[in-house]
């Protein structure tokens, strides 16, 4: 328990009061001082006897979201049960790292709170400080809460942005009909002949149904693959800058996952996370989202667990730190890349399929070169 | 809202109070001091003591005045002592002496009927703005002490009172003497005086506790208004207890005040 400034006011004050009162001898004021001082002594005893543990912190949504550069609103209830003598107020409220907070007090009991995520990603953890007062408002208690069921979920902006409708180009192979012309065996339209189609297209049946002496071909639809993966290699913690790196790496995730949609395919995201390697399939936007907020808690692999990755995915996002081991840029050289810089890290290979990305670079050409292939 | 209510009520209830103790010495002022027959400097300072009051007053109520300038502007008569002590010095006349003589002690007996009510309006004005609960005890403190004195001063005279010298002078007098004796004399038991004591000290009691307190919406007021009376009710058990044992307030009130401040003072240095 500790003195608040009131309170070592107040005790300066009535010992103050005291000795001008002794030393011109005024009663009254001594009698006053003596009196303030007890009822000093009981508001102590009161806050000294009160217990802490009884608090109870309720939010009303434990689970906030919200699209970077915009805000989160939290509504919390403070639960005391001793309110009649003892006063609790919310001294200090912490978001999660990288997160900044504003508190709009419209009680003390009732504090709304904004949250705006300096990047995005999955943010966890709610860190408050309580401030319990006597009486009189001359001492305090202090009481730390952490809730880590608090989650706020920043996601991209490149989620927000429009991309470029594409449609598979003719030779991509796959599992999965494109909804246009290609290589595929499904039958999907007539069209004439001419000189670069196969002869074995001539429809025939047709040809010969026809009044005229026009050349038709049966024309295939286009395969497109079932899914799409795109694969995070990371292999160092950077510290101070894991956020921004982190941010940087889902806007792209975001991009490339929008773009790879508009295809028609699904996207899995794979990074290491628990010791192993986790993929996580989306088929629409929403579970894109969690598939996306789940790659932001990802933590740095070993080497098996990057090879591993870098196999099963056909696009990878890393960064330059990554590309300082030898061995691993030369794999990921073969492959489309979304590079991440770093500062004062220099890439020992950079391959052609890659594109260095600060968070404004097109990467629908990035995804047509993994379907064509 | 409820803060400015609070410290409204209770800076009310003390300045009530002073001014009621006030007007006990200004009703023995008006019977007691003969002012038919005031000398030229007299009622000079006398009427230009009550226009300056007015003057600062008015304006004070539309500007914030700096402190000095109330002080220079009573205190004009103090500003005549050094040309009156070079005049004393070179001219050896004991007109100048018995001049500066009139001027100090007129001007004590005029600022002590004038300056005082000023001093009380200012001092309640300032409890309800943002005044140092240290500065508040301790003018309090002072300005209880002041119509204590002014109210008793009068009191035990049994001839009247020439003129606002002969209040200078019985003032100077009688600091003389309450400083010899060691105190404050005791108030009078008269039923103006007591309420206004009371009303002093439940003002200041509430005004302390929770005046100068920006007040929680959840905290109820009645709790501290418990825990106040609760302090009261055993600090007055613990004076009927002790000044029947000691008589002396250093061992009844002092000390113990002191060593519940240190008590406090000690047990809440917790982390």
């Amino acid at each position: 328990m500790k003195l608040t400034q009131r309170g070592r006011d107040y005790l300066k004050a009535v010992l103050f009061g005291t000795i001008i009162a002794s030393l011109l001898d005024v009663r009254l004021v001594l009698a006053l001082c003596l009196s303030l001082l007890v009822a000093a002594g009981i508001s102590e005893i009161i806050l000294a006897s009160s217990r802490t543990g009884d608090i109870e912190v309720q939010l009303q949504e434990p689970h906030l979201t919200c699209f970077k550069d915009g805000q989160a609103i939290e509504d919390v209830t403070i639960k005391y049960k001793r309110r009649r003598f003892v006063r609790v107020a919310v001294s200090s409220i912490r978001g999660p790292k990288g997160v900044d907070t504003i508190s709009h007090e419209t009680s003390s009991d009732s504090p709304t709170f904004t949250f705006r995520p300096r990047y995005s990603g999955r943010f966890q953890g709610l860190y408050a400080t309580f401030e319990f007062l006597d009486p009189l408002g001359l001492f305090r208690k202090t009481l730390q809460i952490t809730r880590e069921d608090f989650v706020i979920d920043c996601y991209p902006s490149s989620l927000l942005k429009q991309v470029r409708q594409m449609a598979p180009i003719t030779l991509a192979l796959g599992e999965r009909t494109g909804r246009a012309h290609g290589s595929g065996q499904e039958f999907y339209s007539i069209d004439e002949y001419n000189s670069s189609v196969e002869r074995k297209n001539i429809y025939w049946k047709k040809i010969a149904s026809l009044p005229d002496e026009r050349l038709l071909v049966k024309v295939r639809e286009a395969n497109i693959p079932q899914a799409m993966t795109i694969g995070l290699i990371k292999t160092f913690d950077r510290g101070e800058k894991e956020l921004s790196w982190m941010d940087l790496a889902c806007e792209g995730a975001a991009i490339l996952g929008t773009t790879i949609f508009s295809l028609g395919c699904d996207v899995i995201l794979a990074f290491s996370s628990a010791g192993r390697v986790t993929k996580l399939e989306a088929s629409d936007a929403l579970e894109f989202r969690e598939c996306l907020m789940q790659m932001s808690r990802a933590e740095t692999g070993t080497t098996e667990l990057n090879s591993e990755i870098l196999e099963e995915s056909e696009v990878c996002i890393t960064g330059f730190k990554e590309l300082e081991d030898g061995l691993l840029a030369v794999e990921i050289s073969r492959k489309s890349s979304l590079l991440i810089k770093d500062t004062n890290a220099y890439p020992d290979t950079v391959g052609p399929l890659a594109v260095v990305y600060t968070g404004d670079e097109d990467v629908s050409e990035l995804v047509n070169r993994v379907v064509r292939r | 809202m409820r803060t400015d209510i609070v410290k409204l009520l209770t800076s009310a209830a003390i300045g009530i109070a002073l001014f009621a103790i006030y007007f006990l010495f200004l009703n023995s002022f008006l019977n007691v001091v003969n002012l038919s027959n005031l000398s030229e400097t007299e009622s000079i300072i006398l009427c230009t003591q009550i226009i300056r009051v007015i003057i600062i007053f008015v304006v004070g109520l539309k500007y914030q005045i700096q402190p000095i300038i109330p002080i220079i502007v009573f205190s004009f008569e103090a500003l005549l002592i050094p040309p009156l002590l070079v005049l004393i010095v070179f001219t050896n006349a004991p007109f100048y002496a018995i001049f500066m003589g009139v001027i100090l002690t007129a001007w004590f007996g005029a600022t002590a009927v004038v300056l005082e009510p000023y001093a009380i309006y200012v001092f309640a004005r300032n409890l309800i703005r943002d005044a140092s609960i240290i500065g508040v005890l301790a003018i309090a403190s002072f300005e209880l002490i002041s119509v204590l004195f002014l109210s008793s001063l009068l009191s035990s005279v049994t001839q009247p009172v020439q003129g606002l010298t002969g209040l200078g002078t019985l003032i100077i007098t009688q600091i003389r003497g309450e400083v010899g004796s060691g105190g404050v004399p005791n108030p009078a038991q008269d039923l103006v005086t007591t309420t206004a004591l009371l009303l002093f000290f439940v003002g200041l009691l509430f005004y302390m506790a929770m005046g100068n307190y920006s007040l929680g919406s959840k905290l109820k007021v009645p709790g501290i208004i418990v825990v106040s009376l609760v302090g009261t009710i055993l600090a007055f058990l613990w004076i009927a207890f002790a000044a029947v044992r000691e008589p002396d307030i250093f061992v009844s009130l002092s000390a113990p005040a002191i060593i519940l401040t240190l008590i406090i003072w000690g047990s809440a240095r917790g982390k």
